[in-house]
């Protein structure tokens, strides 16, 4: 039984039809530096094995303020830090400039490209979807033009139906085009969207529901806030309920 | 006997004169050096020197014709009306050499301008002569430190430049009358005091001892003196025009056909420029319509480009966004060029997009979201909440680590959360090694209703659609910021005019945390964006 097996691995591999196994392909390859991006966090990196996979479609999602923002900044300033050039489509235009300056990103090396999406259309349902198929097509000129070491899409805010309606080929596409590359795509959500067998889906949750998100008095440092989430989905042999939990400080004002 | 391998070098100048006399056509003396030889160096719009060597074995025929009428001089009246020869004795004259003379001389007057002649066996006697004498001057081969030793001292400064340095694409668009450098002026006023009138007089001083007083550069001058080459001519190439036109038989719409004209023309183009080491920095593709006019389109290339292929995606998404207004009856692409980059690839850091390849990317992501929604961020030197700067996206990057990531300093923040936490002591995530919430800002301040106890929000809710609110479970605050309160208030501009606002951070019973504030001046309560 275990022969036929084998078998049936090599012919579809032979076949080119191999991209459907889960378990029969090297997971990894021989050198984690480039099988991987570091996020930047060590203890995450360390539940996911060097980071995250190269030449894949991964997710990060989470509710509205389990902090994906925050790590989708320091994922940036990761990348920047190692000389890669990142490309972001913000569907919804609510990058924050200054809180990618605070983590130390460099902004001449991250190219932003503001979508036109918005929270609820209302009655302008159509002209959304519009923007979110424009947003769409950036996304796959910009992994047509390769060679990006991350490419992230964000659509944390966007309505439901607005991703619910496009075509279910399209994650089935943008996963293709950045097979094979050293580029690691991420779309950041509530929910998960592409569910790419390959990738890896990162689930934050809310920390706390109490306490503050700041030091009390203004100019006063204190130890607030937690981001925790896991692994649930990747191909790595990681843990399907690793947990990393890794702490934040506040936002200062001016 | 003349040597027939004997250098010879004629000069073409045009003095500067008055503004209502200057005549000076740049064109016309290219013209006259471009039918003697091949070999020229255009030094400025007003002088140009020839390398003459053998043309006089085609002259002497011409000079053994006896009894050939002598030209008038253009110069002052007070000049012969004869050609100036130097030598001891007219007996030693190339004949040969002061026919070609002539025949210069005829051709700037045919030419009308008033350009000073002079033939000499070196190029700088050439070039001193040229500027010291008017008219036609000759110098007998071999004799050219007699032939300039009587020419004052004056004519040094402005030879000085044309002499040692060759001209580059930037001092050919000048004359050379404020040019004359700050250590000619020196040595000048050195010469002077030293009672020196002539070049002679410097000819004759000991080479060690000026070097030793005046530096290198005397030697330089000394031999300018002396009438010795320092270098050699270098030729001016002729400008090239990277063009191609292409008249059709029948107007064309849309962009395919288009498409294809554009490949036939930019293809020997690209070729051209590739024999010719250049990119391309600006392309003009220039259509003329069959309502007589001219859609013109310039693309300013971020980077030097030769490849077909993207020069022809960049000027059809162009003009995809800029459509011409009708059919297309002919079709020109004009190149400005520009010295090709050099690019040396490494094996030990990660490759990066090319130039081409980013261009490209750059202009199809302006024409899907708009050109104002593109590019690289930037922070601004302003404390305005929110504020910050598109900048266009570089198209070469240096590979490898980023050099500001290398110091490991904190993000240089001239606004926002660094400078509060540099002034506050609180640490900032580089330098902790903690991350920094982030904030996700709502472009345009979200309406909300907030109810307020003892001056603090208790509850904070919207009739939008996605923010739903609820009770207040924390909140801090408030911190009162202000600016531009001497610009006016314009409803319609978020990142203009002044601003007076509390803002608070709030936790709510929905399970997340805002940024809301109190807009001071219209008493009106925002939710500016949600930690995240």
């Amino acid at each position: 039984m275990a022969l036929a097996r084998a078998d049936l691995e090599s012919l579809l591999r032979t076949r080119h039809l191999d991209r459907t196994l889960t378990t029969a392909q090297p997971v990894r390859a021989a050198d984690p530096e480039y099988a991987t991006a570091p996020t930047g966090v060590d203890r995450l990196d360390a539940c996911l094995d060097g980071g995250l996979p190269r030449g894949q479609l991964s997710e990060l999602i989470g509710p509205r303020t389990s902090g994906r923002m925050t790590l989708l900044v320091q994922l940036i300033a990761a990348a920047t830090r190692r000389g890669e050039l990142v490309a972001l489509v913000d569907a919804l235009d609510m990058l924050d400039v200054a809180s990618l300056a605070a983590a130390g990103v460099a902004l001449d090396r991250l190219l932003w490209i503001r979508g036109h999406v918005v929270v609820h259309a209302g009655p302008c349902r159509d002209l959304n979807q519009r923007a979110m198929e424009q947003a769409i097509r950036a996304l796959s000129l910009v992994l047509q033009a390769g060679n990006f070491g991350l490419v992230v899409m964000d659509v944390a805010e966007a309505p439901h139906d607005a991703i619910r309606r496009l075509p279910f080929t399209t994650w089935l596409r943008l996963q293709r085009m950045v097979e094979g590359s050293q580029t690691s795509a991420l779309l950041v959500g509530t929910a998960p969207i592409a569910r790419s067998p390959a990738g890896l889906t990162l689930k934050l949750d809310v920390a706390s529901r109490a306490g503050v998100c700041l030091p009390a008095p203004m100019g006063s440092a204190s130890h607030v806030g937690q981001v925790q989430g896991r692994v649930i989905r990747a191909r790595a042999p990681v843990p399907s309920d690793t947990r990393a939990t890794f702490a934040t400080q506040g936002h200062v004002h001016v | 006997m003349s040597d027939r391998r004997r250098p010879a070098y004629a000069c073409l100048y045009v003095p500067p004169g008055r503004a209502s006399d200057d005549s000076c056509d740049p064109a016309a003396l290219l013209e006259i050096a471009q039918a003697f030889s091949p070999r020229y160096e255009r030094h400025h719009d007003r002088l140009i020197a020839i390398d003459v060597t053998g043309l006089e074995r085609l002259m002497r025929p011409v000079a053994r014709q006896a009894q050939r009428p002598q030209l008038p001089v253009v110069g002052p009246p007070s000049r012969p009306d004869r050609a100036d020869v130097f030598g001891s004795g007219s007996e030693f004259v190339d004949v040969a050499w002061r026919t070609l003379g002539q025949e210069l001389l005829r051709a700037t007057i045919e030419k009308q301008t008033r350009a000073h002649v002079a033939v000499a066996g070196t190029r700088v006697a050439a070039l001193v002569l040229a500027h010291a004498r008017p008219g036609l001057t000759v110098a007998t081969a071999g004799q050219e430190a007699s032939a300039l030793a009587a020419i004052p001292l004056d004519v040094l400064a402005p030879v000085a430049e044309a002499v040692l340095r060759p001209p580059s694409p930037m001092t050919r668009q000048a004359s050379p009358d404020h040019r004359t450098g700050q250590a000619e002026q020196v040595g000048m006023a050195t010469f002077t005091r030293w009672a020196l009138r002539t070049l002679g007089d410097i000819a004759a001083l000991p080479a060690a001892a000026l070097t030793a007083r005046l530096g290198r550069q005397a030697l330089a001058w000394q031999a300018i003196a002396r009438g010795e080459d320092v270098r050699p001519l270098v030729p001016s190439e002729p400008e090239e025009r990277f063009e191609g036109t292409l008249d059709l038989e029948w107007p064309i719409e849309g962009l395919e056909p288009l498409s294809f004209v554009l490949t036939r023309l930019l293809e020997p183009l690209s070729t051209q420029l590739e024999r010719r080491d250049r990119g391309a920095a600006v392309l003009h593709v220039l259509l003329d319509l069959v309502s007589r006019e001219v859609h013109a389109r310039h693309l300013q290339l971020p980077s030097p480009i030769r490849d077909v292929r993207t020069l022809r995606t960049l000027a059809l998404l162009d003009i995809e966004s800029h459509p011409p207004a009708g059919a297309i009856d002919r079709v020109t692409v004009v190149i400005d060029p520009t010295p090709g980059r050099i690019v040396q690839h490494t094996l030990f850091t990660r490759a990066l997009p090319t130039p081409e390849r980013l261009s490209t990317l750059l202009a199809r992501l302006a024409a899907v979201i708009g050109s104002d929604r593109v590019g690289a961020p930037a922070v601004m030197d302003t404390y305005r909440p929110g504020a910050f700067a598109m900048t266009p996206f570089a198209t070469e990057h240096h590979p490898g680590i980023h050099p500001a990531s290398a110091v490991s300093q904190p993000a240089p923040a001239v606004w926002g959360s660094d400078t509060g936490a540099a002034r506050a002591g609180h640490p900032s995530a580089s330098a902790s090694g903690t991350p920094i919430v982030a904030l996700r800002r709502c472009r345009q301040p979200v309406p909300a209703r907030v109810v307020v106890e003892a001056g603090r929000p208790v509850r904070v809710t919207s009739d939008r659609r996605g923010f739903s609110g609820g009770a207040v479970l924390a909140a801090e605050g408030p911190w009162r910021t202000s600016g531009h309160w001497w610009d006016e208030a314009s409803p319609a501009a978020v990142m203009a005019g002044p601003w007076d606002r509390d803002e608070w951070e709030v936790a709510l019973t929905d399970g997340a945390r805002y940024r809301v504030f109190r807009d001071r001046a219209a008493n009106a309560w925002f939710i500016d964006g949600m930690f995240d």
